[in-house]
């Protein structure tokens, strides 16, 4: 009887021992399925991110770009482990109401004060243009040549902006030219380089702000929407089912906008390999990003 | 005023001028004020008190942010945060438990993100305990360990999930039918401990990280029995819009790991009011990372 025991005993515990064994393998070779947006910053991020898990974690790391609604339905599902642009709580807001908190484990914001704006060069006189309504100035509005350069027709900015000429009488005989994000950007750098006046549809995050000195316009009429969050969603077994270490990283994630903005620009330039660079050049944050507190002592 | 009196039509009008000017002004007066003030909902467990603490004590000295605590359960600070009576509540654990959340979509809060992780419960003993004694769930099948343990385990009553997580491993196991699992109320069960340690006792008890006991006890897992959970905060949807930056980035960068949220609950134990100050002088580089964010580490 006590050899049975004894016998039960040896076997439960090495079960128990390859069970662990196995879990430490499983985890081990476990690959992060993130999904990224194929926008220029979540891209970048997204590099960034696939850099440190890879190289600091020691985990694989696969990358999709699927659009936001396919997303949001991967990741509730389990499909899709980590979602990196859930932008709240205007832009998404259909899904964020589609979905429940329950769906997801939400890693709070990776960065704030994203938004849609109408941007000029910092040279451009602040007391002179700050704000939509300065545009109704004719001295503006020769220095502007009556111009408003803008993006693709029918992108979200394009038609709020579309609306915002007819609700601003400020912006009365001015035309919105329609244009590409590509053209959008080289008419920017001719006229910074002519340090001539423009006033161009932007966003931020955007490269074009870690490459050239900007200011956003107001906007009181507060057409083109508040301030947006962009939140990191993981599938919720997500901590559960990868180690601390793992979501330790993804909970201490954040960035101010402005270094959004310089990797965004970094990725227009280099693509691929944007995160290895970056993170050689800000060892601290990523140290601090994969060790906490210890990297601080 | 006369009530047989007619009344003066332009005199009225004027009265509701006046009363409109005055209601218009103090609701402006109201609004203004709000970015400077937060009510903040915790839920009623003292690891959540004492993070709670920590946040106003920052908020308050650090960004000049005034704050009124209110303490309730789960249930009514989602309640109240989705409808934008609180601004934050601190002490939401997930993945969360259908009955406490399953209402509520992505879109009614704006979720802070983790303050910590590591959050589990399961089957423990103090570290006295001899390891090669009593170090599995298998040792409780010893009849020594058994008549050490008088054939009890010392349960709380609010931890359903544990207690039933308990009772399915004692059914499961050959070995250790018999044990009796006391639902005990917290109180209770910490001083069950708390006396057993002072007499070097053997005892198993349910244990959570993080706790008061895992904080003042040199204790360890004989098992963990619940999933990790990580514990947010939660903030009104329209928060980050209506509050400066600067509060709003430190919540966000907010992050402990779970040994400095014990050591903060060990000061909250000692003593409630300068808990969060101590452990600000204590990680002063933790604290000015969250104020400051990635200019504070180059």
């Amino acid at each position: 009887m006590k050899n049975t025991r004894i016998a039960f005993v040896l076997v439960f515990s090495l079960l128990l021992t390859f069970g662990f064994m196995a879990n430490t393998v499983q985890a081990k070779d476990k690959t992060l399925d993130i999904g990224a947006i194929a926008w220029e910053e979540s891209l970048a991020i997204a590099d960034l991110i696939q850099y440190v898990v890879r190289t600091e974690l020691g985990f694989n790391v696969k990358a999709t770009n699927p659009d936001a609604g396919v997303a949001y339905e991967a990741v509730s599902n389990g499909d899709l482990d980590l979602f990196l642009e859930s932008w709240q709580p205007s832009t998404q807001r259909a899904y964020l109401e589609r979905y429940k908190m329950i769906d997801y484990a939400n890693f709070g914001p990776m960065y704030e004060d994203a938004k849609l704006t109408w941007a000029v060069p910092a040279y451009v006189p602040e007391d002179k243009l700050s704000s939509v309504e300065d545009l109704a100035d004719p001295e503006v509005k020769e220095k502007l040549d009556g111009k408003i350069t803008g993006i693709d027709p029918g992108a979200g900015i394009m038609n709020i902006s579309d609306e915002m000429m007819e609700e601003y009488s400020a912006l009365e005989g001015y035309d919105l030219i329609e244009s590409s994000g590509a053209a959008m950007q080289a008419a920017l750098k001719d006229a910074i380089m002519h340090d001539e006046w423009i006033v161009v549809t932007l966003w931020q995050p955007h490269s074009a702000y870690g490459r050239f000195e900007l200011r956003n316009l107001e906007e009181p009429k507060k057409m083109l929407g508040e301030e947006e969050r962009i939140h990191m969603l993981g599938r919720t077994d997500f901590v559960a089912d990868f180690p601390s270490k793992v979501s330790q990283f993804l909970s201490r994630f954040y960035l101010p906008i402005e270094m959004v903005n310089n990797l965004s620009d970094m990725y227009s330039d280099i693509g691929e390999g944007t995160g290895a660079k970056w993170a050689k050049d800000h060892p601290e944050i990523v140290d601090y990003w994969v060790n906490g507190v210890d990297a601080l002592e | 005023m006369n009530l047989g009196e007619k009344s003066n039509p332009r005199r009225q009008i004027i009265t509701v001028l006046i009363a409109l000017t005055l209601t218009l002004s103090l609701f402006f007066t109201a609004h203004a004020a709000e970015p400077d003030q937060i009510v903040m909902y915790v839920s009623p467990e003292t690891e959540h008190l004492s993070v709670a603490d920590l946040i106003s004590q920052i908020l308050e000295t650090r960004l000049g942010v005034t704050v009124t605590e209110k303490v309730e359960y789960p249930n009514i600070c989602l309640r109240k945060v989705a409808s934008g009576t609180g601004d934050l509540y601190i002490g939401l654990s997930t993945p969360v438990q259908r009955d406490v959340s399953w209402q509520y979509s992505v879109y009614d809060f704006c979720d802070l993100g983790p303050l910590y992780g590591d959050v589990v419960s399961g089957l423990g003993v103090p570290n006295y305990v001899p390891k090669d004694k009593l170090g599995t769930i298998m040792d409780l099948t010893n009849t020594e360990v058994k008549e050490r343990l008088h054939w009890e385990i010392i349960g709380y009553e609010r931890e359903r999930l544990l207690l039933e997580k308990s009772n399915q491993l004692l059914d499961r196991i050959k070995g250790l039918e018999g044990y009796k699992i006391l639902g005990l109320d917290e109180i209770a069960a910490n001083s069950e401990l708390s006396r057993a340690i002072a007499n070097e006792e053997w005892i198993v008890v349910f244990l959570k990280r993080p706790s008061v006991p895992y904080s003042i006890y040199d204790t360890r897992f004989l098992a963990e029995l619940t999933f990790e959970q990580t514990v947010h905060a939660l903030a009104k949807t329209d928060f980050m819009g209506r509050y400066p930056d600067d509060v709003t980035q430190f919540l966000s960068r907010m992050y402990l790991p779970i040994d400095l949220v014990n050591e903060l609950i060990k000061l909250y134990d000692e003593n409630k009011r300068t808990a969060a100050r101590k452990f600000i002088e204590a990680h002063p580089d933790l604290v000015d990372y969250w104020l400051e964010g990635t200019a504070s580490l180059e």
